[in-house]
């Protein structure tokens, strides 16, 4: 509103004694408060199933006496994976309480990983990556292959609510860009028929199959192989005579 | 430069962080004297214990290290960067408040390397911090405004203010006390490690991280604690400050007086902030040992009851009983033909909750020059076997600087957490540093520590005291060196009082007498207000329900506010001459009405629950009519025929140390003795209970409006409202 | 030794240090004597305030405000006691 109103009154003042001074808003795509929402409050009973229970079990033997608290993150990646890929606050406040943690402790990390995704997300969570590498070899086609699929905002949910798709930092799989990664699956070497062609599959609720579309098998040259060609030498390789045993 | 001055820092230098000598003499957990390790600081050597921290010995030799982030009384964060200095050999500049210092370690805090590192702190903190100060409540006591003119450089390089611009961030909603503007945060976390460690309410936190980092409370929910105000004394910044305080004044208009605060019985120390004759906030004065440098919350926010609903002329009730002002001559006259024509026995004095000690002697005085003995107070205390002959019976002998020594506490019937907040962060202190256990015989109410509740009923202290109960507290009390018993005055009132002082008091001499340590008090009896101990002291009979059985004629209420006293408790004819400075269940009673000076308008004494005398000194002028009481008491005398010898306050602070020498030796504690001697009577007396002890102020709403002068505040009642509101909310 | 206290004295206050040598005298009277006169007069207010630094003293208070004081220095639990019954007539 008060850009709108900077560029409202920049047009009307020609020689403007003293502009009206604003701050860019650059905002994160995530808040770091909680509203309560009709889908995210928390007066929703949130319970780990029996053999999540289970897992929380082992996963609290791993962490000694008095240190129990290590055991956070798992448990909140675990019960993110249980409520389709998002972390409502009453599952924050159970992890709390199974850790005897006060709550804010809790929502610290929940909100300090990005990983964490505290609103409600699709069933297919396309994760576009756009950073250097990947935007070089043309990530912007593949986001827009995207969201023209999918009929789905960066940073939003679909109509169909199957899908959510984020523009995220890098994943890690340079070699192979562009990738996006949906769900915990990456899919590499896109061009932007693959990209159509995995949204749609997706639509269908078939799993597309993960890893690189170019024809690799992960990160090696297309070609062939430009090192390692040969047997690896043995011990006493390059070593001088003298050393020799 | 820096809020607290150095003298604070210079005195918790020490890993033992030594306060007076007369009341610690039991901090020592140090075994054997370490040797002290020799750091130069600016080439000035100092000889310090292993374990300080290069601020710290830096300040021991006057070198004050600008900082954010550090506070004596919190957890080392290191997060604010701002004490960076230059150690020789080492590449980086350390942070001074969190590296220990090291054999010969060289300290340079003038060099330009430490002159740079500040410089840029200082500027990446203004990046992102608001063009606030005209409009910010910190301004003039803002560390970053000082230490930025002190430390920062004199230009700016911020020019990206159209591209990314500075980061703004939506302000909290934390209640009514606390005015957040989060935009202005520095992220220093005090805040947090405060809620955290001594306050107990882990609301605060961190969310989000890098620029978008947020202090708050992550979800919309009020910062429910009594000490919930220190965090704006905390906060260097303007991103916490006091809500009823806001867009008041600028700290260089007030003048600041000294003063003690009467609202709970601890007397904590205060400084009154005053500005044409209106009193704008209290802060606290560091007092080791009382309050350290927190005040609780009703201390602090309760001084906008001072203007209302005051007394300000005299009044007296007409011929249909409504009071109606008048002169004062008119009034005294009444006052003193009915205190004249009364027959001696048939004459009351009732004194309330903010009494001062020298209005309590001059109304003695009177009453007993005019041969009545009938001096209670509101508050009921045993009189049977030692009754109040002893200071021990009804003092907090173990000081409330040596709680935090205890290794076992035993809470009898008290919500120590709302009847003397303090008291209780002490407690806390030494449940987290010292791993001190709290027992709690009560009902069960959050004290912001974990304690076992060993049950409400009040056979469970006969049970310890004899030495029969099969709870494992008794073999924890037995078996502890420093064992304190903190027993709450309020559970005194009922029939089975005095039995259950008597056995409390079996239970402390039983432990005491196996200590190793002679010095160590066990029996601590916690007052609700600040005026009984005072009044106590000058031989007050507590509790009014003796003498209003005999049907008295002339009632005195010097400030009886608690409603202990009543029209219908009282025969028909009876006179109720009420003097006070607020109008409230004392006054409504009344025939006449005396308006008297509340705590921030006179110098007076009052006594804290330890038994140490302070006084308050005058900060504004009581409004209208209003006099000083022990003022308007010596003028009664003169018109009733016996005056009393003293004209002015060093006579009567002469006469008060006629009647008890601790009563003017102000700031001192005394120790207190014959412990022996009250169980010795109280033997007699060790009946069976069966009651349950139940406390009355439970929960945090119940805490605000005590006395006469929080009922008046409208802040004290949005409080109420505020903690009513949020306990609908589910969070 | 018998103390009946009462009739025209209303109250008994007796000041002293807790550590002084002058002192001496009234606490071994206090720790030996008070609670046998306690019993005898179990209504009456004996006062005994703590101070220290100060010179024993006990201040008697009869009918209408009329004070007396005795200083209690250097003396003997037994002399106490006299000054006692003294200020008790």
């Amino acid at each position: 509103m008060l850009s709108s109103l900077r560029t409202g009154v920049q047009g009307l003042w020609r020689v403007s004694a003293r502009s009206l001074q604003t701050t860019s808003a650059l905002q994160h795509d995530s808040l770091f408060v909680h509203r309560d929402t009709p889908e995210d409050n928390s007066s929703i009973p949130f319970e780990f199933s029996p053999a999540n229970q289970k897992r929380i079990d082992a996963l609290l033997a791993i962490y000694p006496e008095g240190h129990k608290r290590g055991a956070m993150i798992p448990l909140l990646d675990l019960a993110q994976r249980q409520n389709g890929g998002w972390l409502p606050i009453s599952a924050m406040h159970k992890v709390a309480e199974i850790l005897n943690l006060p709550r804010m402790r809790v929502y610290e990390v929940a909100t300090f990983y990005t990983m964490f995704i505290r609103r409600p997300i699709g069933k297919y969570h396309v994760q576009v990556c756009t950073t250097t590498p990947c935007w070089l070899r043309g990530s912007d086609a593949v986001l827009k292959a995207i969201v023209e699929a999918t009929g789905c905002q960066v940073g939003g949910n679909s109509p169909c609510g199957k899908f959510s798709v984020s523009e995220v930092e890098c994943l890690g799989a340079c070699v192979n860009a562009p990738m996006v990664q949906v769900n915990d699956d990456y899919y590499e070497d896109l061009t932007v028929e693959d990209t159509k062609e995995i949204i749609e599959k997706l639509k269908k609720d078939e799993k597309p199959k993960p890893g690189p579309r170019s024809g690799r098998f992960a990160a090696e040259p297309l070609g062939g192989l430009t090192s390692l060609t040969e047997e690896p030498t043995g011990p006493g390789y390059g070593l001088q005579d003298a050393l020799k045993a | 430069m820096l809020r607290q001055p150095l003298s604070r820092a210079l005195a918790l230098t020490s890993p033992t962080r030594a306060a007076p000598l007369a009341a610690r003499r039991f901090a020592e957990q140090v075994q054997a004297r370490p040797d002290n390790v020799e750091v130069f600081i600016d080439d000035q050597p100092v000889y310090v214990p292993p374990g300080t921290t290069v601020l710290q010995a830096a300040a021991q030799v006057g070198v004050e290290i600008p900082r954010f982030c550090y506070h004596e009384r919190l957890a080392v964060a290191g997060n604010c960067r701002m004490c960076l200095v230059e150690v020789e050999k080492s590449p980086k500049p350390v942070a001074a408040c969190a590296m220990p210092v090291m054999k010969g370690m060289r300290v340079k805090t003038n060099s330009d390397l430490t002159r740079k590192a500040r410089e840029g702190v200082m500027e990446f903190l203004l990046v992102n911090h608001p063009l606030d100060c005209p409009i910010c409540d910190q301004g003039g006591e803002c560390d970053l405004q000082d230490q930025s003119m002190a430390f920062g450089s004199d230009k700016s390089r911020f020019t990206d203010i159209h591209f990314s611009g500075k980061r703004a961030v939506e302000d909290k909603d934390v209640g009514p006390l606390i005015k957040t503007i989060m935009t202005r945060c520095i992220h220093c976390t005090r805040c947090i490690r405060f809620a955290s460690e001594v306050a107990g309410v882990d609301d605060f936190g961190t969310t989000g991280r890098g620029t978008d980092m947020q202090v708050g409370t992550y979800v919309e929910k009020m910062f429910l604690s009594e000490l919930s105000g220190n965090i704006i004394d905390l906060c260097p910044v303007g991103a916490l400050t006091s809500k009823p305080y806001s867009f008041a004044a600028r700290p260089w208009e007030t003048r600041r007086i000294d003063s003690v605060d009467v609202l709970d019985p601890l007397g904590s120390n205060i400084v009154v902030a005053t500005r044409t004759n209106e009193v704008l906030r209290i802060l606290p004065r560091t007092n080791e040992e009382i309050n350290e440098e927190w005040l609780a919350d009703k201390s602090r926010f309760a001084c906008d009851g001072l203007k209302r609903q005051r007394l300000v002329t005299p009044m007296m009730a007409d011929s249909r009983g409504n009071l109606t002002p008048c002169e004062w001559e008119d009034a005294i006259v009444a006052a003193a033909r009915a205190l004249r024509d009364c027959p001696p026995d048939k004459l009351v004095a009732v004194s309330g909750d903010l009494a001062d000690a020298e209005s309590l002697v001059a109304l003695k005085d009177l009453l007993n020059k005019l041969g009545s003995e009938n001096t209670c107070t509101e508050q009921y205390f045993p009189l049977e076997g030692s009754g109040i002959d002893f200071r021990s019976s009804y003092l907090l002998n173990t000081k409330i600087a040596n709680v935090e020594e205890a290794d076992f506490v035993l809470l009898i019937g008290t919500n120590v957490r709302f009847e003397a907040p303090l008291l209780n962060a002490r407690i806390r202190k030494a449940f987290i540093h010292k791993e001190t256990d709290v027992a709690l015989v009560g009902p069960k109410v959050d004290l912001t520590y974990d304690y076992m509740h060993v049950g409400d009923s009040a056979s469970i202290v006969k049970d310890l005291a004899t030495g029969t109960s099969a709870h494992e507290v008794l073999k924890r009390l037995e078996s502890a060196k420093r064992p304190v018993v903190i027993l709450g005055a309020d559970q005194l009132k009922t029939q089975e009082g005095s039995a259950l002082l008597a056995y409390t008091q079996e239970l402390a001499l039983r432990l005491q007498d196996k200590l190793q340590d002679k010095n160590w008090k066990v029996l601590n009896v916690l007052q609700r207000t600040a005026s009984q101990v005072a009044a106590l002291d000058i031989g007050y009979k507590p509790g009014v329900g003796k003498v209003l059985e005999a049907g008295p004629k002339v009632v005195y209420l010097l400030g009886a506010d608690a409603g202990v006293v009543t029209r219908e408790s009282l025969p028909k004819d009876a006179v109720v001459i009420y003097q006070g400075h607020h109008g409230d269940v004392g006054a409504q009673a009344a025939d006449i009405v005396l308006p008297g000076a509340a705590y921030t308008e006179k110098r007076a004494t009052y006594v804290n629950a330890e038994g140490r005398a302070q006084q308050t000194l005058v900060a504004v002028t009581p409004p209208g009519k209003a006099r000083e009481d022990w003022k308007i008491i010596r003028a009664l005398s003169e018109v009733v025929g016996e005056r009393l010898p003293y004209d002015n306050l060093d006579e009567v602070r002469t006469r008060m140390s006629e009647i008890s020498p601790a009563l003017v030796s102000y700031g001192d504690v005394q120790d207190n003795n014959y412990f022996a001697q009250a169980r010795a009577l109280a033997q007699s007396l060790q009946k069976p209970v069966s009651g349950k002890l139940d406390v009355q102020l439970k929960t945090l709403e119940d805490y605000f409006m005590t006395d006469s002068i929080s009922r008046a505040s409208p802040t004290m009642a949005k409080c109420v409202q505020a903690v009513l509101k949020q306990k609908q909310s589910p969070y | 030794m018998s103390l009946r206290l009462g009739g025209a004295l209303r109250e008994l206050r007796i000041h002293l240090c807790q550590t002084s040598k002058q002192s001496e005298g009234v606490r071994e009277f206090i720790k030996n004597n008070y609670v046998n006169i306690k019993k005898e007069n179990p209504n009456f207010p004996i006062l005994i305030r703590e101070c220290s630094g100060v010179q024993p003293r006990v201040w008697a208070r009869y009918e209408h405000g009329v004070e007396c004081c005795q200083d209690l220095n250097d003396l003997t639990p037994d002399q106490v006691m006299d000054v006692l019954k003294r200020l008790a007539q």
